[in-house]
C-alpha cells in the first residue's frame, strides 16, 4: 500500500461489515489495535467493505466504542506535558474501563470475549477475561454452576472424589 | 520408544525404552543382552501367535506397525510363532495369517520379573497397526484373534469409575468401544466420537431415526482414499423424530495419505462449514498408549500420574482441534436451528479463552472452577498451567522437576503445609521464628564516665591507630565534644 503521507493515512477510514451486515466506519489509526485488521492493512487488503463473520453489530460498536476510546492521540499532535497528567489520564482510563466492562451483561461480555479474540485486541481481551475471572473468584463450585448456568455432569461418587481431590482449596 | 517384551513360556514381562527407530534386529539385540541368550533363537510376536517379520533389515518396528507402549510377544522356541506366509509382499512388513495352531492357551500370569524389579500388571493386548492390507488379514482372522487375545484382557480393565482427573473423558469411550484390534482410522474415528459424545451429542442411525449408543465402524473403516458419515444429534431432539426429520449433525472422514480430515455440519445444510485435518502420525501413537496406559492404570492405583507414558500436550491439543473446529461449532448450530437452548455462554468460549480465564484466576480458585462440571475438570488440571501457578505461589521451578511432576497435587501438598505453618503462627507468635542470640548493648547508650584526658579528646575524632580500645569504648567516637566544654 502507498502511504504518502502519515497524516493522510491517519484519516483513512475502514469499512467493517457485522456479521449481521451493518457497516462501521472506523479510522485506521483506530483500527490499528486489532490484530487482524493491523495485519490487513500491512498486506494492503482494505480496499471495500471488510467482512468480520464472528461479530453481530452490538458487539462491533461495543468493540469500536473501546478502540476510539484507547487510541493513541498523540499521533494527531496532542503531547501530554506533564507525568502528573499522564498518571491522571491513565486513573481516568482504569475507571473508564472497569465502568465498560461492568456495564456489561453476561451475553454481552460473552460476545465481546469472542470478538475481541477473533480480531485480536489484546487490551480488551484481557480485560474482559478478567472480568470473568473476578466473577468466579471466591465462589463455590455451586455458586459458579449457578451463576454461568452449568449443569454438572458429573456422577455422585465423581463429585465426591473430585472435592475429596481439591479438598485443600476448600478450607 | 517404550515397549513391554512379554515371555511367551514363563509370561514374565520385561519393560524397555529403545530409540524410535530401532529395527527388529536391534530390539533382539537389546532383548538378547537383558535375558543372556542368543539373539538368534528370539521370535517376536504381536498377537502371540503369527511371528513378527520385518521386510528388510533397516525397517524399523514403526513400519511394522509397533507404536509405544506397546505390548510385544517374544519366545525363545524358534517355532513358537506361525512363520509361514501366504502373501508375498514387499510392501508388508508383518504378514499375519488367520491359523490358531500354536496358540498359547495359558492365562498369563505376572511374576515380579527378576531383571527389572518392576511390577507389571495384565495389560490388554494394544496390538496397532496402519497397513490396510494387515487390517484385512486382521479382519478375516478376527474371529480366532479374539479369542486368543480374549485370554489377555483383564475383566476388570474396562469401564472402571475411576478415572484421572487430567484424562480426558473420551479416553473413557475409547474404552468402551475399542476392541483389542484397531487400526490407527479406527481409533482416530473413535476418538472424534468420543468428543462428540462428551460434548452432549448421542449417535444416531440416519435411516431408522433411532438413538445409535455405540457406534459400529466396519473393522475395515476407513481404507486409504474412502470416505464415511456419521450421524449426530442431540438427545433433546428425538422426541419428535417420528416424521423422520430429526435434526441432526452428520460429520464425514476422509482419509488422504496420513490426513484424517472431518468435515462436520447440519445435515440438512449441503456445505461442509466446519472441517478438521488430523494428522494420523502424529495423533494415532499418541492417543494409543494413553488408551494402553489407562487400561493399566485402572488397575494398578494410580499412586503417581507423574509417570504417565503418553505427551499429555498432545492430547490436549488433539481434543482442543476437535473440540473448537467440530465439537462446539455444531453444538451452537444445531442449537440455533432447533431453537435449544445453548449451553452456557461460560462453556461455549472457545478453550483458548476457557484457559485465558482460568490463567488469570488464583490456584484456589482454579481448584473449584475443577469441581464445575467434566470439562472444566480437564481445563483445570492442565499440567502446564499447575505449574505456572506453582512458580508464581512458591517461586522457582528447576529444569529437572519442571517435566516430571504433577504440579497440582504438588501445589496443594505446598498450600496445606503451608497453612498448617500458618494455623501454628496464631496460636504461638514465636513458633517458626529462627532464633537470635541477644545483641550486645552498650550499657550506657546516653551517657558514659567521661575521659578528661585534653589530648585524647582532640586526637581521638581523627583517630588513633597505634592506639588500642577495648571494643566496648568504641561510642567515645561519636560525642567526645560533650565532655570537651564542661
Amino acid at each position: 500500500m502507498s502511504t504518502p503521507s502519515s497524516s493522510v493515512f491517519s484519516y483513512r477510514v475502514l469499512k467493517l461489515k457485522s456479521s449481521d451486515g451493518e457497516i462501521f466506519e472506523v479510522k485506521q489509526t483506530v483500527a490499528v489495535q486489532s490484530g487482524v485488521l493491523k495485519q490487513m492493512m500491512e498486506d494492503g487488503c482494505t480496499e471495500g467493505e471488510i467482512p468480520l463473520n464472528n461479530v453481530d453489530s452490538p458487539t462491533l460498536a461495543k468493540i469500536i466504542e473501546w478502540c476510539n476510546k484507547h487510541h493513541d492521540d498523540d499521533v494527531e499532535g496532542r503531547v501530554l506535558s506533564q507525568e502528573k497528567e499522564k498518571e491522571k489520564e491513565k486513573a481516568d482510563m482504569k475507571r473508564w474501563e472497569s465502568e465498560f466492562i461492568d456495564a456489561l451483561n453476561r451475553d454481552e461480555l460473552y460476545f465481546l470475549l469472542i470478538g475481541s479474540n477473533y480480531m485480536n485486541i489484546k487490551e480488551l481481551l484481557d480485560c474482559a477475561a478478567q472480568k470473568v475471572a473476578g466473577m468466579v473468584k471466591g465462589k463455590t463450585p455451586e455458586a459458579i454452576r449457578e451463576m454461568f448456568n452449568i449443569q454438572s455432569d458429573f456422577t455422585e461418587e465423581e463429585e465426591k472424589a473430585i472435592r475429596k481431590e481439591n479438598q485443600w482449596a476448600f478450607n | 520408544m517404550k515397549l513391554r517384551l512379554r515371555s511367551i513360556q514363563s509370561g514374565e514381562t520385561l519393560r524397555i525404552q529403545i530409540p524410535s527407530l530401532s529395527t527388529l534386529q536391534q530390539l533382539q539385540q537389546i532383548l538378547s543382552q537383558t535375558i543372556s541368550s542368543s539373539p538368534s533363537s528370539l521370535r517376536f510376536s504381536l498377537n502371540r501367535r503369527d511371528e513378527l517379520h520385518a521386510p528388510s533389515p533397516q525397517a524399523s518396528l514403526q513400519t511394522l506397525g509397533v507404536a509405544s507402549g506397546d505390548l510385544i510377544y517374544y519366545s525363545l522356541d524358534p517355532t513358537a510363532f506361525v512363520s509361514e506366509t501366504l502373501v508375498e509382499n514387499q510392501n508388508v512388513g508383518n504378514i499375519q495369517q488367520p491359523i490358531s495352531g500354536k496358540a498359547d492357551n495359558s492365562q498369563d500370569f505376572e511374576t515380579p520379573d527378576a531383571k527389572s524389579s518392576e511390577q507389571e500388571t495384565p495389560v490388554q493386548d494394544s496390538e496397532f497397526k496402519e497397513n490396510p492390507i494387515q487390517e484385512t488379514l486382521n479382519f478375516e482372522g478376527n474371529q480366532e484373534t479374539l479369542e486368543v487375545c480374549g485370554m489377555d484382557i483383564d475383566g476388570g480393565s474396562v469401564d472402571l469409575p475411576s478415572e484421572k482427573s487430567s484424562e480426558p473423558h473420551f479416553l473413557r469411550v475409547l474404552r468402551e468401544e475399542l476392541g483389542d484390534d484397531f487400526s490407527a482410522h479406527k481409533l482416530l474415528v473413535i476418538a472424534v466420537h468420543g468428543i462428540l459424545l462428551e460434548s452432549g451429542f448421542a449417535g444416531f442411525d440416519k435411516v431408522s431415526g433411532m438413538r445409535m449408543d455405540r457406534i459400529r465402524i466396519p473393522d475395515r473403516f476407513p481404507s486409504t482414499n474412502s470416505a464415511m458419515s456419521l450421524w449426530y444429534t442431540l438427545p433433546e431432539l428425538f422426541n419428535n423424530s417420528s416424521d423422520n426429520s430429526t435434526e441432526c449433525i452428520v460429520l464425514k472422514f476422509h482419509c488422504i495419505g496420513d490426513l484424517i480430515n472431518v468435515y462436520g455440519s447440519l445435515a440438512k445444510d449441503d456445505p461442509w462449514l466446519h472441517k478438521v485435518f488430523l494428522n494420523k502420525i502424529k495423533f494415532a501413537p499418541v492417543i494409543a498408549s494413553a488408551w494402553a496406559d489407562s487400561n493399566q492404570k485402572d488397575v494398578v492405583d494410580d499412586k503417581d500420574e507423574s509417570k504417565k507414558l503418553y505427551p499429555e500436550n498432545e492430547m490436549f491439543e488433539f481434543w482442543k482441534m476437535v473440540k473448537d473446529g467440530l465439537a462446539l461449532p455444531l453444538l451452537i448450530d444445531i442449537c440455533e436451528r432447533t431453537g435449544l437452548n445453548l449451553p452456557a455462554c461460560m462453556m461455549r468460549l472457545p478453550t483458548e479463552l476457557k484457559i485465558k480465564i482460568l490463567e488469570s484466576l488464583h490456584a484456589v480458585d482454579i481448584a473449584k472452577m475443577g469441581c464445575v462440571c467434566t470439562e472444566m475438570r480437564y481445563l483445570a488440571s492442565n499440567n502446564d498451567l499447575w505449574k505456572q501457578k506453582y512458580a508464581g505461589e512458591f517461586g522457582g521451578v528447576s529444569d529437572v522437576e519442571a517435566t516430571m511432576s504433577n504440579w497440582k497435587r504438588r501445589f496443594a501438598m505446598h498450600w496445606d503445609a503451608n497453612k498448617k505453618r500458618k494455623r501454628i503462627h496464631m496460636f504461638n507468635p514465636f513458633a517458626g521464628r529462627p532464633f537470635y542470640p541477644p545483641a550486645r548493648r552498650d550499657p550506657y547508650p546516653f551517657w558514659y564516665p567521661l575521659n578528661r584526658d585534653p589530648e585524647y579528646m582532640v586526637q581521638e575524632p581523627f583517630g588513633r591507630p597505634d592506639r588500642q580500645f577495648p571494643r566496648s569504648q568504641g561510642r567515645r567516637n561519636f560525642s567526645p565534644i560533650c565532655g570537651w566544654r564542661v
